[in-house]
């Protein structure tokens, strides 16, 4: 056999109300000794199903329905083997490992971490106790846990995020496999804690020859990391070769719209995305066609006549499933390229001030006992200072913990600031009762991240967007509100007919834009968006940045674009704002902002944003990071990223570092620039 | 881990307290007269003056309460009306009794219904899971008592094969012992399974689906060792939490089924001490009850630190 490992044709169906269910159609896959190999795609394409269904992982609703899979040492297909044999064990964990995405939920709370590695090196290199034991804190130690005797006994809640996963890559590697399936294993990490993480992996795998495969919808993160790249669209591989070339070559029209749809940090000023329209097919009515072409720019007549294309190898190593032959595909890219674009809708903000923010402090007391006596305070932000004039969009970056939210509900009022004055159109409302409040709550309206959990399940489209028309009586009668509420609809791009619709009945993307309209109703001066697209598909989040931006253009408003991904942030916002443990750190225009990076945490952040372009990737300069972020009860005096700084001057543990324009606006808090 | 169990502890202590105060108070809170609601307005000025002064109602209620309770602490719980003896005595001869057949009952039922359980949600939707299940759902609506009225008639009038009333100790008469618990332990321990069984069942299948389930699964660990390890240990959290008051419905339980079997245990005591207005022994039952509902669920409060990290780190 000539590869580690090679799945071939596989095929998994699950059973939801009484039909079956296509997840991955006919799949196949390999990977070679020490190869890096990326798969991508959306939720839904079936990327983790494939992965799970090789190691026959997949559990009931779910089922394997067809395909062969074989792993070097064994000449049977694992398949054949029942997915409690002993053969499958052995394969499962013995020799191909899995890091899962959830570090909070994917190790026992009840058992220590010690045992739960101890007992994978004991099942598989079958080591005694003590041994076993041994290799447990030496793989501890090789993902950098500190004190890894002592932590042999703790239990997974006594761990950050970024550290459990470490404890996952410890315990996935303890088996010496030759295989690693890491399926988004940092999606639900930060920036910097995900950048090491992966180094970690790819430096782990180099140096003992493991074969990795990522599983991920960043496409950033498989150009920096993967050699080989599978694209995964609605159960199948629509597009297979290295990872230079899928970058500068895309064939796949899927590939191509991908890569036309997501915002990357190194993108001009004026750089447009390109949303890709519609929705991926419901795999339970997935066409016998090819299943993206309801959505393909590149479609003609011929391909809903034939089934769906197969892989189809376009030059060695180059593989792409689609009917077109490279001319009909070059004269649609000349046609698509002919057409005219929408304008980026940039509006220049006014000088006049919008919301401004002074010397903001909000503490969180901790209450202990029976008593509830306070025994100290989480101090989620202090000292903030900022603008925001009308029109214009200040994006708010740092990682989770930073006090963003925070922030955002601070100058929403849901939290009174026990210190600073926050001026709303030149009052101050941070020391207002709910009462004085009123008028200003249609002024600033909020969307929210989540748009599953953020809607009334059981309130229809239309009374979740009207229902500030009738608390701030913005409208008079019935038929002026019917009127407001469809040109609501409108606005954000919905169909005024579904508005009786309640929310389960839209997919994520018409969540979120029930959202926006909801926000919009109140015909606000500002809105704060917290997270609005993490929760949403990169195929659909250009098509809400898009609106977003339209808005904006369209109604002169204030955006407070709250955001992990850099990216995103950069290419809506004209101002950055850079938050790292309740502190600003930095405030500057976006280009200037990444042009000339001054704080070294932002340096630090900036470089762990992968791009999604191998030959850039290869020439960013790396800022590594150190440690962890420390906790927000016992903050470190002075500079509170001195600890983690490779700057770091005596006077930094010592003194807090203030705001301070260096010019153009940009200010940053760092000694280094203290003249 | 030890200021834990001392803090669970206070806890208690302070709810035994509250309790005693609320028992003491019932003589009090009687309506009318506590002494005519005890004896009945039919009797003398004598003996009226006799039993107002052996109650001590003349002196203020507070000073009644505590040397009440310093006397309970003692172990002088007073004089029952009913059987004109020591309150002491006669919860001696009954309280080991209820113990003997809620304490079995409890030490049956946990591991049976446990056992039931897991096979039940392991087995999900499976023959083994559908006859568990039924069997659990219909055990668990039936009263007690009716199912105690349903053996005795089978067993003891139909069939003959064991005594329908009675209790004997073990070591008075084994064979007789033996077939005289069956009955009222069967009924006792039915619900008990039944209950457990529904439960470790459904937090089962809850815990199955986590992802660290899946984790273990993927590490190729054999069944065995995903599920009595991995999500059983997780799973029966929620069992634990349910112990405490499976203990209380058991000690209720016994009232029933006491009375049903003629069994002369605390349950049957506190039926009757009722009836009679025997202060003393009803409050003497009350307390008794309490301090051994505490006691489990102080137990069952150390066992879920043990088995959940997480309560001890809180």
């Amino acid at each position: 056999m000539e590869h580690l490992l090679e799945i071939k044709n596989i095929e998994t169906c699950f059973k939801t109300d009484g039909q079956l269910v296509k997840a991955v159609d006919k799949v196949s896959m390999y990977i070679n000794p020490g190869e890096i190999v990326g798969i991508v795609g959306e939720s839904g394409s079936g990327k983790s199903v494939t992965m799970m269904s090789s190691l026959q992982l997949i559990s009931s609703p779910g089922k394997v329905t067809g395909g062969e899979v074989y792993i070097q040492g064994n000449e049977n297909n694992m398949l054949e083997y029942g997915p409690e044999s002993e053969e499958m064990r052995h394969m499962r964990g013995g020799k191909v490992s899995m890091i899962f995405q959830e570090p909070m939920t994917s190790l026992n709370p009840v058992l220590t971490i010690g045992y739960q590695i101890q007992e994978n090196i004991m099942e598989h290199l079958h080591l005694g106790k003590e041994e076993a034991k041994k290799r447990t804190i030496e793989m501890l130690k090789m993902v950098n846990i500190p004190d890894a005797e002592q932590r042999f006994d703790y239990y997974p809640q006594q761990f950050s995020g970024g550290m459990r996963q470490r404890i996952m890559i410890a315990m996935a590697m303890s088996s010496e496999p030759t295989i690693l399936v890491a399926d988004e294993a940092t999606t639900a990490l930060d920036v910097t804690t995900q950048a090491q993480l992966l180094e970690m992996i790819r430096d782990i795998a180099k140096k003992t020859n493991t074969a990795v495969f990522i599983v991920t919808h960043n496409l950033g993160i498989v150009a920096r990391f993967a050699e080989r790249i599978y694209v995964m669209y609605s159960g199948s591989v629509v597009e297979m070769t290295d990872a230079g070339r899928l970058f500068a070559n895309p064939e796949h029209p899927y590939t191509r719209a991908l890569l036309r749809a997501i915002p990357r940090l190194d993108d001009p000023r004026d750089r447009i995305l390109i949303p890709i329209d519609g929705l991926p097919p419901n795999p339970a009515t997935r066409p016998e066609y090819c299943p993206f072409y309801e959505r393909c720019e590149y479609r003609m007549d011929k391909c809903k006549g034939m089934k769906k294309p197969e892989l189809f190898e376009l030059e060695p190593g180059h593989f792409a499933a689609c009917h077109l032959t490279e001319e009909e595909k070059a004269l649609k890219a000349a046609e698509i390229a002919g057409k005219e674009l929408k304008k980026a809708p940039r509006i220049e903000a006014g000088e006049e001030l919008c919301l401004e923010v002074k010397n903001v402090r909000k503490y969180f007391p901790i209450y202990k006992g029976m008593m509830r006596k306070k025994v100290g305070e989480v101090k989620a932000i202090e000292d903030i200072n900022f603008k925001v004039r009308k029109g214009e969009t200040l994006g708010i970056v740092g990682e989770s913990g930073c006090g963003k939210t925070t922030l955002a509900r601070c100058i929403m009022r849901v939290y009174r600031p026990e210190e600073g004055e926050i001026f709303f159109g030149g009052t101050d409302i941070a020391n207002f009762s709910d009462k004085q409040l009123y008028p200003y709550r249609k002024r600033i309206a909020m969307i929210f991240q989540d748009p599953f959990s953020s809607l009334d399940p059981r309130q229809t489209a239309e009374s979740i967007v009207g229902e500030s028309l009738l608390l701030h009586k913005l409208v008079k009668n019935r038929e002026e509100y019917e009127k407001k509420v469809d040109e609501l609809f409108r606005i954000v791009g919905l169909d005024p007919a579904l508005k009786y619709r309640v929310p389960h009945e839209f997919s994520g993307g018409q969540r979120q834009r029930i959202g926006i309209a909801r926000a919009l109703s109140s015909n606000p001066d500002m809105i704060i968006c917290d997270e609005p697209i993490s929760a949403l598909d990169v195929s659909i989040q250009a098509q809400i940045i898009n609106l977003l931006e339209e808005l904006q253009a369209k109604l002169g408003l204030a955006y407070l674009f709250i955001a992990h991904d850099l990216a995103v942030v950069k290419h809506i916002s004209n101002r950055i704002l850079v938050m790292y443990l309740g502190r600003v750190v930095e405030i500057a225009e976006c280009e200037e902002l990444y042009r000339n990076t001054l704080h070294p945490y932002t340096k630090t952040l900036l470089s762990a944003v992968p791009v999604a372009d191998p030959v850039v990737e290869a020439q960013r300069e790396r800022v590594p990071i150190r440690g962890e972020v420390p906790s927000l009860t016992n903050r470190p005096s002075g500079c509170p990223f001195h600890d983690r700084c490779p700057h770091a001057l005596d006077r930094c543990k010592k003194e807090v570092p203030m705001l301070k324009d260096t010019g153009n606006g940009h200010e940053v808090a760092c000694f280094l620039y203290d003249k | 881990m030890t200021t834990y169990v001392a803090k669970r502890t206070g806890q208690m202590i302070l709810i035994i307290f509250l309790i005693s105060i609320f028992t003491f108070l019932l003589v009090s809170m009687i309506p009318g007269d506590p002494v005519y609601a005890m004896l009945g307005s039919e009797i003398s000025q004598e003996e009226y003056d006799r039993v107002f002064y052996e109650l001590k109602l003349d002196q203020p209620v507070i000073q009644r309460y505590f040397s009440w309770l310093f006397g309970a602490m003692r172990g002088d719980w007073g004089q029952s009306t009913q059987f004109h003896m020591p309150t002491l005595d006669v919860l001696m001869e009954r309280v080991p009794i209820t113990l003997f057949f809620s304490l079995s009952a409890f030490v049956i039922s946990i591991p049976l219904g446990i056992l039931f359980g897991v096979i039940s949600a392991v087995h999900r939707g499976k023959t083994a899971d559908t006859v568990v299940t039924l069997i659990a759902n219909i055990t668990a609506c039936l009263p007690q008592f009716w199912i105690a009225l349903l053996v005795m008639y089978i067993f003891a009038m139909k069939l003959g094969w064991l005594p329908s009333y009675g209790f004997t100790w073990f070591s008075q008469d084994p064979v007789l012992a033996v077939k005289q618990t069956i009955m009222p332990l069967f009924c006792l321990a039915l619900g008990g399974i039944a209950t457990t069984t529904r439960q470790t069942r459904s937090s089962m299948l809850e815990v199955i689906r986590q992802d660290y389930v899946r984790t273990a699964r993927s590490k190729g660990l054999s069944q065995k060792k995903v599920i009595y390890l991995h999500a059983l240990k997780n799973a029966l959290i929620p069992v634990i939490t349910i112990l405490g008051m499976r203990l209380g419905s058991m000690l209720a339980g016994s009232m029933f089924v006491e009375s049903v079997f003629n069994i002369p245990g605390m349950g049957s005591l506190f039926v009757k001490a009722i009836q009679s207005r025997d202060i003393p022994v009803v409050q003497a039952c009350v307390l008794v009850t309490a301090l051994v509902s505490c006691i489990i669920n102080l137990l069952t409060d150390i066992l879920y630190a043990v088995v959940d990290p997480r309560v001890r780190f809180e």
